[in-house]
């Protein structure tokens, strides 16, 4: 869609868009699906993980002439995606809703299911019992990919303790794995 | 990076994702269209409504100016320690393996006890932001410099240690102490009913691989004095102790480099000082100069609620100096080391490594970086396959039975990094790689060095690079080297949990040394 067919689609909703109206609609088309993944992965509920980017994307448009650039403008954004997750995991009522059937992964198609569907399991499992500091950070390390400084700005704390969460939960996939075998 | 059970998570979380049910697609138009001011994203203030944060509607706050980060702030230099002389480096390797740890049963040290309602601090305005502490616990452990008083209802926690956990991270046999990990001791404060979630008070100590003194907390506000808690913020005996302050941070994010600025609530709220310490100690004398392991920190991050902001400055300004405190504890061993880090290795890769036969080694070439390099039999290669939107992984894997993973990277930038050289984390140069150099990221040809560190509270590594000159200052090197080919590469150890053999350490090493360029 080009800038042109954009600007028009939304001028009833506001005025003339500016350059940084294009810049933030272009980074929402780029992010927010991978974005939407990463609330998924840390709120485990479908709508708190819509809830979420949501707050934090809007959150972001209200400030994002004065964002700062480069690296430091990805540390902003996680942070504040992370920070909205965490937010929404801590408004969360204390009796939580019966588990979605939704929410649980699928057998796989292909090569091997019982297996994939076993190693999917143990690590939906293992999620599910980490805090949401720490699945963030395993979110952050293993699906974002991201360095343990980077991390470390997103959760707000220390390199020492990202890699004391992601080292913390490889150690109990393991002991989870092997205690059922 | 990638031993069995992080590559099932990296697969398993993307299998998640494959499975989620649909989220929809998020409307830029949405975002963008007008809000109420009673509807404020979280985390951040609109532009039109600034939330002044509490310190500002506090009489006799100030600001306090973030300077730069840690990275600038360490060119205070320090001299780099143990570069050895240059020298080639020979073939192959030799095994032993390290007898296991024994296990040793933890003995709990920590018990919260109650006291009476402390006198109020003279001098310190704080009737607005504090609550009674009628009732209260108090937490103090030998282990900790300070003790502090909380909630009754409040959790207190800290990382249990055990002779299996400590097992498993290849922990020196004395490595047990309740409340430490491989990274530091830590003590968590939660609110109640929130078990993991909510706010933390994490009081940690910091010091004990030297890196609790770098750099100023970047971006926070002074909130409160303490003029009856003096701390030491350096080990340098000419360096004053000065008041404790209350400090308090946006923590939805923070810009380094300059004035703090109003990103809206919820805050981070710290014990410091007035020039933003990131650690500091306490004591009738400066323990620093002996025991850098007395420095901590404390402080609520992740945001704190505005129903809990009281409690918590409550919290950070109950803090008293711990007179039983034994900074010896966790114990060091022969050479300084702290006993609860990952075990060492038992020599330097490069010892043995002339006895290593590679004759029967394969040849892993990667053209995208136009090298080679001689794999050992029982180590296996995997390339990571390529993004589903066709970006390129650049990542290829040797790793060893253990799982002990070296990583070849065509995926990084060639550019010089620059790190202080501490106590601690003493990498060590064991040479250069004969007939090969690499010109660095400012063109300049350089030998390719060997360099290797052993396990601290991070497994042991190897990896090569070429180094820059630096006069009596930062280690600056590049381990990402532009050897001709399309892209720059990585050759070295990977983000590993576990430490190597003492074998695989060699013949990770006797791998480096076999890389040759292609053309």
């Amino acid at each position: 869609m080009s800038l042109g067919v954009e600007a028009d689609r939304l001028k009833g909703a506001t005025a003339v868009m500016t350059a940084d109206d294009t810049s933030f609609v272009e980074f929402v088309r780029s992010r927010a699906d991978r974005f939407l993944d990463l609330a998924w992965l840390v709120t485990r509920d479908a709508e708190d993980a819509r809830d979420a980017v949501q707050d934090a994307l809007a959150g972001l448009y209200a400030r994002w002439a004065l964002l700062p650039t480069g690296d430091e403008f990805e540390a902003y954004v996680y942070r504040t995606v992370v920070n909205s997750c965490l937010g929404v995991i801590r408004r969360r009522p204390r009796s939580l809703p019966v588990a979605q059937p939704e929410g649980l992964p699928m057998a796989p198609v292909g090569a091997d299911p019982a297996q994939a569907v076993a190693a999917s399991d143990e690590v939906w499992r293992l999620c599910g019992a980490l805090s949401p500091d720490q699945r963030t950070a395993v979110v952050l390390r293993f699906y974002q990919d991201l360095s343990f400084a980077e991390i470390a700005a997103a959760l707000g704390c220390r390199e020492s303790t990202a890699r004391s969460h992601v080292h913390r939960a490889v150690l109990a996939l393991r002991a989870q794995v092997e205690g059922q075998r | 990076m990638m031993d069995e059970y992080e590559r099932m998570l990296r697969d398993g979380l993307r299998q998640a994702v494959d499975r989620r049910p649909p989220l929809g697609t998020i409307d830029p138009a949405e975002l963008m269209a007008p809000r109420s001011t009673d509807d404020e994203p979280i985390g951040l203030a609109t532009p039109e409504t600034p939330k002044a944060p509490l310190a500002r509607r506090h009489p006799g706050v100030r600001w306090a100016i973030g300077v730069a980060a840690a990275a600038a702030a360490a060119a205070l230099l320090l001299l780099v320690p143990g570069l050895l002389t240059p020298k080639p480096i020979p073939a192959t390797p030799v095994a032993t393996s390290p007898p296991a740890p024994e296990p040793v049963e933890p003995t709990p040290t920590i018990e919260p006890t109650t006291e009476p309602e402390p006198e109020p601090e003279p001098g310190v305005d704080l009737a607005d932001l504090t609550v009674s502490t009628a009732g209260w616990k108090t937490f103090s452990s030998p282990e900790y410099p300070i003790t502090f008083m909380y909630p009754p209802d409040w959790e207190l926690s800290y990382s249990k240690r055990t002779a299996a956990l400590a097992k498993a991270e290849q922990l020196t046999p004395a490595g047990i102490v309740d409340g430490c990990g491989v990274d530091g001791c830590d003590v968590h404060l939660r609110p109640p009913g929130q078990g993991d979630e909510g706010t933390h008070v994490v009081l940690m100590r910091t010091g004990f691989y030297g890196d609790g003194f770098s750099g100023p907390i970047p971006g926070a506000w002074l909130l409160a004095t303490l003029p009856n808690l003096q701390v030491w913020t350096s080990a340098d005996p000419t360096v004053e102790p000065v008041a404790a302050t209350v400090m308090m941070r946006s923590a939805a994010g923070f810009r380094v480099g300059g004035p703090p600025k109003d990103l809206g609530a919820p805050y981070d709220y710290m014990l410091s000082t007035a020039e933003l310490a990131p650690a500091i100690a306490v004591g009738e004398a400066n323990p620093l100069a002996e025991h850098p392991e007395a420095s901590f920190s404390f402080e609520a991050n992740g945001g704190v609620p505005e129903d809990q902001v009281n409690t918590v400055v409550t919290i950070l300004t109950s803090v008293r100096e711990n007179p039983d405190f034994n900074p010896t504890q966790p114990a060091r061993d022969k050479s300084g080391r702290p006993k609860f880090w990952m075990r060492s290795m038992d020599a330097a890769p490069t010892s043995g490594i002339d006895s290593v036969d590679s004759s029967g080694w394969e040849t892993l070439e990667v053209p995208d970086g136009n090298i080679s390099l001689r794999v050992p039999p029982k180590w296996k290669v995997s390339t990571l396959a390529d993004d589903d939107d066709g970006t390129r992984s650049g990542i290829t894997h040797i790793v060893a039975p253990s799982g002990y993973v070296i990583a070849v990277l065509t995926n990084g930038e060639a550019e010089f990094g620059c790190q202080s050289v501490t106590e601690w984390r003493i990498p060590e140069r064991l040479g250069y790689l004969p007939g090969l150099t690499a010109a660095d990221a400012d063109g300049v040809e350089r030998t390719v060095d060997l360099w290797w560190q052993d396990a601290t509270w991070t497994p042991a590594q190897v990896w090569l690079s070429v180094t820059r000159p630096t006069e009596g200052s930062l280690l600056c090197s590049q381990s990402v080297i532009d050897y001709g080919g399309l892209y720059p590469v990585y050759v070295g150890s990977a983000d590993n949990s576990k430490n190597p053999t003492q074998a695989e350490l060699v013949q990770a090493a006797a791998i480096l040394t076999s890389l040759e360029r292609l053309s």
